[in-house]
Order: structure tokens, then C-alpha cells, then sequence
């Protein structure tokens, strides 16, 4: 028996004093109504109403579970209310912020379809790390080295102009020896990239290969890397889709092949599966996971 | 440009570069000078050569050695890259010491210097730079200390790591875990030190005529042309010098004697922050800089 639909109705026929007009009250049929206080009154083992042919008095054992059954009807609509409360309470989650707005907005959509009501805040690694530890978020997306990540997005090399080759080499932007003056062209690392796993076999390369130091840097934003990039001749490692969204030629990296990893950081187990699960192909839009990936 | 302005400048193309730069050039005949951190003490490397080219070609010219004598030097047997001469022989051989000198100061052979240290020990070349008036200069262990360093203990796919340790582990004071890179246990000197040496061998000095005349020719033949001498010699300029390069340090100190009768000592000492064993780039920014000094102070002089 359904303890709380008895009591409701039980409560609206006992107030009104007529099965007709608590039924239509508490908006069910005034057959389900006698069925339910019916149920109720078997399980409470005593008639709670005095049946005549004009009108429905409760008895002396109705009068006394009156006000425990509006008891539990009050208590059952706070629960209710409660829990739809909960329901909307915001999920907050800090993103990278190289995502692209509008794939976030959809993120956002996607969510409130599955119930979950999400608030973004957008960050770099260090800041999400730390929105993360301090709990003012319940889940952070981290990066990770690849092989641990749930979503991994290779990284190019793209320029304000077309290079005309399918692959750029790091080794074509070193200066030759009669070309003395000229500003060496550069690749920027965004503060994204600005983790070991991507950021240092890229620096060894450098080296390697006989660039000045200067010319594999960290740049303060993707802002002021793209700038660079479509007003002279460097180059700014990122995503396909980042490339697209500024507006610059992408092409992957001759003889390393960075990736950007993430995964969920979460204090619930629960969360970061949600977030992998019904909402992981969301968010890997977000990311600038390709679409064949 | 202003004095200051040009050696900002270069200060900044050094370190765009991943150098520390300690830089002297000095007008031999004013006495004029312009330069970068030039008393900072480094390790020299190969640049010890030069002091012990000094002693040798002293001794000989004091009748202690015989510069036609010869020497049977052991084979050096070394395959790591670098090493150069009778570091690199496969077998024993016989050289007299005038030619192991020439080797010395040419290609920068350890095994030839080892072979003349071994007749005048660290200690003796000490005291003949004491005796000629020349301070700055430590000479405390022979040669072939330098070609046992990290580097030559890493697979040569790892060689990067011997330049990450080299470039990162300098300690307070010019200190090093590396023995060869402590200025206070290797051989070492300032920029400053060499240009005093130079200063001494190109223009009269105690030095004996002779004695330096010897070391100007030697320095005069040095094989290894790739660091300054591409922006220092022409048909119009004589570049003489001596190269000293060791894991992170690259260092080449020289004389530019210019066809109209000017000449310039020029010591460009060199530490690198960049954990690569091969530099061009390097080489090429510390020559431009050194030049770029050079061209300054001759400027001035009209």
C-alpha cells in the first residue's frame, strides 16, 4: 500500500467531509479515493468514516489518525520539495579555458537534459588544480599524462598562413647561420600546454634540433600567442578545433606527437562517472576531442 | 649606440640564446676595454693549453727540454665525440715535443698535453705564469680529467642529461658537483686573466720575445675555427686563439691583428642553461657578441 497516497487522500476526504469533493481536491478519481482510504482502513485496522447515504462523518478512530496522516502528508510534500531543491543545487565544475563557449553553452544543455544543473568555471591547469582542492568545485577536468586520460586531444602546429606542407618539422624554424638580424620565429606554448607531459619533450626537441631557448616559449594567453601568429610567422601549439575557432592553419608536429589528456578530478566517485558517462561525448566537444577519435 | 645601451643588448642576445656570457675585449695598443661579467672565474677547459704552450716553449728556449725529442704517447682509445688526435689513436706512437705542442694548441689534443703535462706538471705551468707576471689563471690538474666527465658516462641518446646536470647544479659561488665545472677544483680563470695573457704574449712583456713569438704562431695554426673565428677573420684579419669547451662551457680566447696594425685580445667565456650537447646557434651568438664589442671599441679608437 502507497502509506502516503492513503493519507492524502484520507486527509482531503476527512477535511471536506465528502468523497466527491476531497476526491476532486486532492485531483483523483472519487473511485481511487474509496480505495485508498478502503486500503488504509484495513491497514490500520479500524473504519476511519461513518458511511451514510447523504454524508461522511470520520469516527472516533478516524478523528484520532487525523492529524497524525496530515502529519505525514506535510512532511512528505517538505521531502518533495526538498529534493527538487537539491536537484537544481548548481554542479560546479571548472573547465579549461581554451573550450570554446559555445561547445560549453551545449555542455550546459546536455546537462540539464540528464537533471544535472552545471556551472562552469573556466581556468588554467594550476587555477582548476586549485579550485579543485579547495572544494570550491565539485569536479575539475585535470590534465593528465595520455595514457591515463578518458580524453585525449593531439596537438599541431598552426600559423596565420597556409604552410603548403602537410607536416611542420620544429628544426625549420632554426635561423640559418648568414641570416643573423632576424627576429627567430617562434612556437608558443598556451598556459595550458604549460604541463610536463606536453611541455618538456617539446623543450627537449628544441634543444635538440638547435633552437634558441627563446624560441619554444610559454606565452602569457592563447590570445597573445594567436596575435603573434597572425601578424608575423610563429606558430602557437593547439588543437584542430582551436586552430579552426582562431582562425589559423593547423598541421601536426614532425616527429612528436603531444597530446592533451584529461580526466575528471571529483571528490565523488559518482560524479566523475556521470561526467565520463552520459555527458562524456559533451564534453569532449568542449575539448576539441576529434570527431573520429 | 651608448656604451650601456650595446652592452644591454648584448646581455639580452646572450640569454635569448641560453648563454652567461663573460666577455673582454681590450685595444692592445690604448689599452682600452669593453666587457660583460669579465672577472667572473670559470672553469677554462682546453683554454689551460695556452699557459701550458707557455711553459713548454719556456723550457725549451732554457735548454730544459729538447723540442726535437721524442715522446712515445699511449693511445688515448677514446670513442666518445670531442676528443681529437692521439686521444683518438688506436695505437702507441712517437711524436717529438715541438709537434706535440703543435697538436696541443691546434686540435686541442688532450693526449699531447697530457704528454707535455707529464714532462711539466700543473704546478710548474703555475709558476711560470707566477714568474711572467700574469695572475687570474689556476692551473691545477692535467687534461685528461676533461674527457671523464658525466658525458662520457651516458649512452649517447642520454647525452642531455650530463648538459641538464651540468646547466642546473651550479651552486652558490661558481661551485659544482662536477669536479670540472667547480671553478674552485678545475682549472679556471676570468676573461680578464686571458686577456692579460694574451695582452702579455702579443706586445713586450716578461714574457720572452722568443717565448711568445712560439705561442703567437701556435695559436696562429688552431685548427678549431668554428666559434669567433668566423666573425673575426679575413683576408684583412689575422685571428689567432685557443677553444675551450666542457659539457655546458663554451669559451674561445684569441688576437685579432687587423691589417692596419691595430690588434684586440678578445676572451669570450661562456656557460650554456640549454641541455643540448651540439650549439651552433651558441657559437654563432657569443661570436656576434664578442664582434659586436670589438666593432665598438675600434670604433671609438677611429
Amino acid at each position: 500500500m502507497d502509506l502516503v497516497a492513503a493519507c492524502r487522500a484520507f486527509v482531503s476526504v476527512g477535511t471536506h467531509g465528502s468523497f466527491t469533493v476531497g476526491a476532486s481536491v486532492a485531483r483523483i478519481p472519487q473511485s481511487v479515493a474509496s480505495r485508498r482510504v478502503a486500503a488504509l482502513e484495513r491497514h490500520l485496522g479500524g473504519r476511519l468514516f461513518d458511511r451514510t447515504s447523504r454524508s461522511v462523518t470520520l469516527t472516533p478512530f478516524g478523528r484520532d489518525m487525523l492529524a497524525s496522516a496530515r502529519r505525514i502528508v506535510d512532511l512528505a510534500e517538505a521531502m518533495e520539495h526538498d529534493a527538487e531543491r537539491a536537484r537544481l543545487r548548481p554542479f560546479r565544475l571548472a573547465v579549461p579555458a581554451v573550450c570554446a563557449p559555445r561547445s560549453l553553452a551545449r555542455l550546459v544543455v546536455e546537462a540539464r537534459r540528464h537533471d544535472l544543473n552545471l556551472e562552469l568555471r573556466r581556468g588554467e591547469p594550476a587555477e582548476r588544480a586549485r579550485l579543485r582542492q579547495s572544494l570550491e568545485v565539485r569536479a575539475a577536468l585535470v590534465c593528465v599524462p595520455p595514457d591515463e586520460a578518458a580524453w585525449r586531444v593531439p596537438l599541431g602546429l598552426a600559423g596565420g598562413t597556409d604552410p603548403d606542407v602537410d607536416m611542420l618539422r620544429l628544426e625549420s624554424l632554426r635561423a640559418p647561420r648568414a641570416d643573423r638580424r632576424a627576429r627567430r620565429r617562434r612556437v608558443w606554448i598556451s598556459p595550458e600546454d604549460d604541463v610536463p607531459h606536453v611541455r618538456d619533450p617539446l623543450t627537449r626537441l628544441r634543444d635538440a634540433v638547435g633552437l634558441q631557448p627563446t624560441q619554444v616559449a610559454v606565452a602569457v594567453s592563447v590570445v597573445d600567442a594567436a596575435a603573434d601568429a597572425l601578424a608575423g610567422t610563429d606558430l602557437v601549439l593547439c588543437s584542430p578545433a582551436e586552430a579552426h575557432e582562431l582562425g589559423l592553419h593547423w598541421r601536426p608536429l614532425g616527429g612528436l606527437r603531444p597530446v592533451r589528456g584529461y580526466q575528471v578530478s571529483a571528490g565523488a566517485r559518482e560524479d566523475a562517472e556521470r561526467l565520463r558517462g552520459e555527458l562524456g561525448a559533451a564534453v569532449a566537444r568542449c575539448l576539441g576531442v576529434p570527431e573520429a577519435a | 649606440m651608448t656604451v650601456g645601451r650595446l652592452l644591454r643588448t648584448a646581455r639580452e642576445t646572450l640569454r635569448d640564446a641560453g648563454l652567461r656570457g663573460c666577455l673582454l675585449v681590450r685595444d692592445l695598443d690604448s689599452g682600452d676595454e669593453l666587457g660583460l661579467d669579465a672577472d667572473v672565474v670559470l672553469p677554462v677547459a682546453s683554454l689551460v693549453k695556452v699557459p701550458l704552450a707557455v711553459a713548454t716553449v719556456d723550457r725549451i728556449e732554457r735548454g730544459e727540454l729538447d723540442g726535437a725529442a721524442g715522446i712515445t704517447v699511449a693511445p688515448g682509445r677514446v670513442r666518445t665525440p670531442g676528443p681529437t688526435g692521439l686521444s683518438r689513436f688506436r695505437h702507441p706512437a712517437t711524436v717529438a715535443i715541438d709537434d706535440l705542442l703543435y697538436l696541443s694548441v691546434a686540435i686541442s689534443d688532450e693526449g699531447a698535453s697530457d704528454a707535455l703535462f707529464a714532462l711539466t706538471p700543473p704546478s710548474a705551468v703555475a709558476g711560470t705564469l707566477r714568474r711572467f707576471g700574469i695572475d687570474g689563471i689556476s692551473v691545477r690538474h692535467p687534461t685528461r680529467d676533461l674527457t671523464d666527465t658525466p658525458a662520457e658516462r651516458f649512452a649517447p641518446d642520454e647525452v642531455h642529461l650530463a648538459h641538464s646536470l651540468a646547466a642546473a647544479a651550479t651552486t652558490a659561488g661558481q661551485g659544482h658537483p662536477v669536479a670540472q665545472l667547480d671553478a674552485g677544483r678545475a682549472n679556471s680563470g676570468s676573461a680578464r686573466a686571458f686577456v692579460e695573457l694574451l695582452h702579455a704574449l702579443w706586445r713586450p712583456s716578461r714574457i720572452p720575445t722568443a717565448v711568445a713569438g712560439r705561442v703567437r704562431e701556435l695559436m696562429g695554426d688552431n685548427l678549431l675555427r668554428q666559434r669567433l673565428a668566423p666573425d673575426f677573420s679575413s683576408d684583412a684579419a689575422r685571428w689567432s686563439s685557443k677553444t675551450g669547451t666542457l659539457l655546458n662551457l663554451r669559451h674561445e680566447v684569441g688576437v685579432v691583428e687587423h691589417a692596419d696594425g691595430q690588434a684586440y685580445a678578445v676572451a669570450a667565456l661562456s656557460e650554456s642553461t640549454v641541455p643540448a650537447a651540439v650549439q651552433p646557434q651558441a657559437e654563432a651568438v657569443l661570436a656576434q657578441v664578442a664582434r659586436e664589442l670589438h666593432d665598438a671599441l675600434r670604433a671609438a679608437r677611429g
